[in-house]
C-alpha cells in the first residue's frame, strides 16, 4: 500500500529509530516518512556531486531502495541514520562521478566552496529545521580548521578526488596533502563528537 | 607502494582518507582489513564516518523533482521481498507432495499385504 498523506503527520513525530524498526517490519508508510525526512538533503548532496539531475535522482532512489531492501545494513550502534544515508548517497554519487567523464569536473567553476558556506550561511526557507541546525553546527566546526585543510576535504568530498589527484591539482607534495586530510578529518570528527552535532530529525 | 609491512600507525594514518574515499589504490585493502581488526581504529572510524555524513548537509539546498517521491514509493511495490502468499504456496506445495507420497506408500503396503495373504 502506498503511504497516504494523512499517515505522514502521525508518523512524522516518530524518531528515526522507531521508523527504522517499522521499515524492518516492511511498513511502507514508515519508509515514506524517512524518505520525506531525508530525501531533500540526499538529493542536494547528490546533485552537488554529480551536477546532473537524472543522475542525482538515481542516487536518491538507489540510496533509499538499498535501505528498504536491506534495512539491517544500517547499524544504529555505529551512529545516527542521517549521516549514514548521506554517506551511502555520497559513495554512490562519487562512484557515478568517477565512472563518467571527468570533463565537467575540470570545467567546474569552483564557484561553491566551504569558505562561502562559512561566511554566507543563509538557509533556504524551505529547508527543514534539523537540516539548518546541523548545517550551522557543521559550519561552526569547519571554522576550527585551517583554509588549506578545508580545501582538501572539499576537493575530496564533493569532487571525489583522491589524495594524489589533489596533490597534482594543487601542485603540493603528496605528503602534505595526506597530513592535511588526516588532521582535518580527525579534528572534525572530534569536534562533532564532542558537540553532538547530529540531532535526530524527528 | 612501499613493500615493507605496514604497522598499526601507518594504517591508522590512512583511515580518514580511506573512509573519505580519497585513498589511492594500494593500501585500501590493508586499511579495510585493519579497520575490521583494530578496535581503536574502528571507534575512530565510526566518529569519522559520522563527520563525513554530516558534511553532506553543506551541499547547497536543491528541491527534488516533484515526481521523485511517487516513483520511489511505487518502486517499493516491485522491490518487495517474497510476500506471505508466495511463502504460503512454497510451504503448501511440498506438504501436498509429502501427503501424496505417504498415501501412495500406505496403498503399496496394503496391496502387497493383500497379495501376500491371498497366496
Amino acid at each position: 500500500m502506498i503511504a497516504s498523506p494523512c499517515s505522514e503527520s502521525t508518523l512524522s513525530n516518530l524518531s528515526d529509530q522507531d521508523l527504522i524498526e517499522r521499515v524492518i517490519a516492511r511498513d511502507h508508510e514508515a519508509m515514506a516518512a524517512l524518505y520525506d525526512r531525508y530525501s531533500r538533503a540526499v538529493y542536494s548532496l547528490a546533485l552537488h556531486v554529480v551536477h546532473e539531475q537524472r543522475a542525482a535522482e538515481d542516487v536518491v532512489q538507489d540510496a533509499f531502495l538499498t535501505f528498504w531492501q536491506r534495512p539491517q545494513s544500517y547499524i544504529p550502534e555505529r551512529g545516527a541514520f542521517g549521516p549514514w544515508i548521506l554517506r551511502v548517497a555520497r559513495n554512490r554519487a562519487i562512484d557515478l562521478l568517477r565512472r563518467g567523464s571527468r570533463e565537467h569536473i575540470k570545467d567546474d567553476d569552483r564557484g561553491y566552496t566551504f569558505e562561502q558556506q562559512i561566511v554566507d550561511p543563509e538557509p533556504e526557507p524551505s529547508d527543514l529545521i534539523w537540516n539548518r541546525t546541523v548545517a550551522a553546527r557543521v559550519r561552526e566546526a569547519l571554522t576550527e580548521l585551517t583554509g588549506p585543510q578545508r580545501q582538501v576535504i572539499e576537493l575530496a568530498y564533493f569532487r571525489g578526488m583522491t589524495q594524489s589527484q589533489i596533490a597534482a591539482y594543487l601542485d603540493t607534495p603528496l605528503g602534505t596533502i595526506k597530513t592535511r586530510v588526516r588532521t582535518a578529518l580527525s579534528r572534525l570528527a572530534r569536534i562533532m563528537a564532542e558537540e553532538e552535532i547530529w540531532t535526530d530529525a524527528s | 607502494m612501499d613493500r615493507r609491512k605496514l604497522d598499526h600507525d601507518d594504517l591508522a594514518d590512512d583511515v580518514p582518507a580511506f573512509l573519505l574515499g580519497a585513498l589511492d589504490a594500494g593500501t585500501c585493502d590493508a586499511v579495510s582489513k585493519h579497520l575490521d581488526d583494530c578496535p581503536t581504529c574502528k571507534e575512530e572510524g565510526r566518529r569519522i564516518n559520522e563527520a563525513i555524513g554530516a558534511l553532506g548537509v553543506l551541499a547547497p539546498s536543491a528541491k527534488p523533482p516533484a515526481d521523485l517521491r511517487g516513483r520511489f514509493l511505487s518502486s517499493l511495490q516491485s522491490e518487495e521481498p517474497p510476500d506471505i502468499e508466495t511463502e504460503t504456496i512454497r510451504a503448501v506445495t511440498p506438504l501436498w507432495i509429502r501427503l501424496g507420497l505417504i498415501i501412495a506408500v500406505i496403498l503399496v503396503v496394503i496391496i502387497s499385504w493383500i497379495v501376500l495373504l491371498s497366496r
